[in-house]
């Protein structure tokens, strides 16, 4: 990363993350949507927009297990999904 | 040689008597005497021998006496230079009044320069750091712009002396500004003892890197691993 000692050159400083780091999932708890998530990513050609669904229950799961703290999905960048959501309920 | 040395060892005498007590005429000749006989070392000359007296720098032909010379003044007592030593060490004294002022100064401005370097540096981007317009808050309002795809490849990198096993689930992935992404990493422990580790992360293009916001990963912490 900036190890090399180039006088001069732009270095990258890691920021670190807005929200903290999630602890791992140890125990596999959330593996299933995990494996969803890849799943879909393989089948679209690792295109993510078309699996947000997927990364959005994976979150989901994550936050159920106490592995990442509540937050509401709109600020984790899934408003058009939760209002699309709600209105196909309608 | 004898001949020459005479006139020579008379004045030498003379001098070197002078600086010795007064009274010694006698011992001093004899004292001066036995290195000026010829069979000593003939390659110093009489000077050398002389220096070795130690008087021979200060005798010089005219020999000084105190009458010749003019009488010291001491210096304090001149009116017109005391003034003027009052005006220069007041100058001195305000000049290093100046000088402590300046080092102050410097040494209060290498500690003010750390802030105000971090300000100028976020107002005008210099060197890819944090640009203001990273807050959290602004991902609710963020809109995907639909038609920059941007290809990020994954990587994984593990050092040297940690024995994990610690791979990308994906390789690439392929997203558009104004939306977030998720992206899967497999750390595995293959040894039979708990290894703890920490991981970072960096992004390559480092001007690219600025662009990208990282909400929440498993880095910057530690984190154990069972086997």
């Amino acid at each position: 990363m900036s190890t090399a000692m180039n006088f001069g050159t732009k270095s990258f400083q890691p920021r670190p993350p807005d929200k903290g780091s999630f602890p791992l999932d140890h125990l596999g708890e959330c593996k299933s949507f995990k494996e969803k998530f890849m799943k879909c990513l393989h089948n679209n050609n690792f295109e993510n927009a078309l699996c947000r669904n997927e990364s959005k229950e994976y979150l989901e799961c994550r936050m159920e297990r106490k592995l990442m703290l509540q937050e509401p999905l709109e600020k984790l960048g899934f408003g058009d999904l939760i209002g699309g959501k709600s209105e196909a309920k309608k | 040689m004898g001949g020459l040395w005479h006139p020579g060892w008379r004045r030498v005498a003379f001098c070197g008597w002078r600086w010795i007590h007064p009274g010694s005429l006698a011992r001093a000749a004899e004292r001066v005497e036995p290195f000026l006989r010829p069979e000593w070392s003939g390659t110093g000359g009489a000077e050398r021998r002389l220096w070795w007296l130690g008087t021979w720098k200060r005798c010089s032909l005219r020999a000084r006496h105190p009458v010749l010379q003019p009488p010291r003044r001491p210096e304090n007592s001149n009116p017109l230079t005391r003034a003027q030593q009052e005006e220069r060490r007041r100058r001195n004294k305000t000049t290093l009044t100046y000088v402590a002022a300046v080092a102050v100064g410097m040494l209060g401005a290498s500690y003010a320069a750390v802030p105000l370097y971090r300000l100028y540096c976020q107002t005008t981007g210099l060197g890819g750091s944090a640009v203001a317009g990273h807050a959290s808050d602004q991902i609710e309002n963020m809109v995907p712009v639909k038609d920059r795809i941007i290809k990020i490849n994954f990587d994984a990198d593990v050092h040297a002396n940690l024995q994990w096993n610690f791979r990308p689930q994906q390789t690439e992935i392929y997203v558009v500004p104004g939306d977030t992404a998720l992206a899967f990493y497999r750390a595995k422990n293959p040894t039979d003892k708990p290894i703890i580790g920490i991981s970072t992360y960096n992004v390559v293009l480092f001007e690219a890197g600025q662009y990208f916001n990282k909400i929440q990963c498993l880095c910057f912490e530690e984190q154990r691993l069972n086997p």
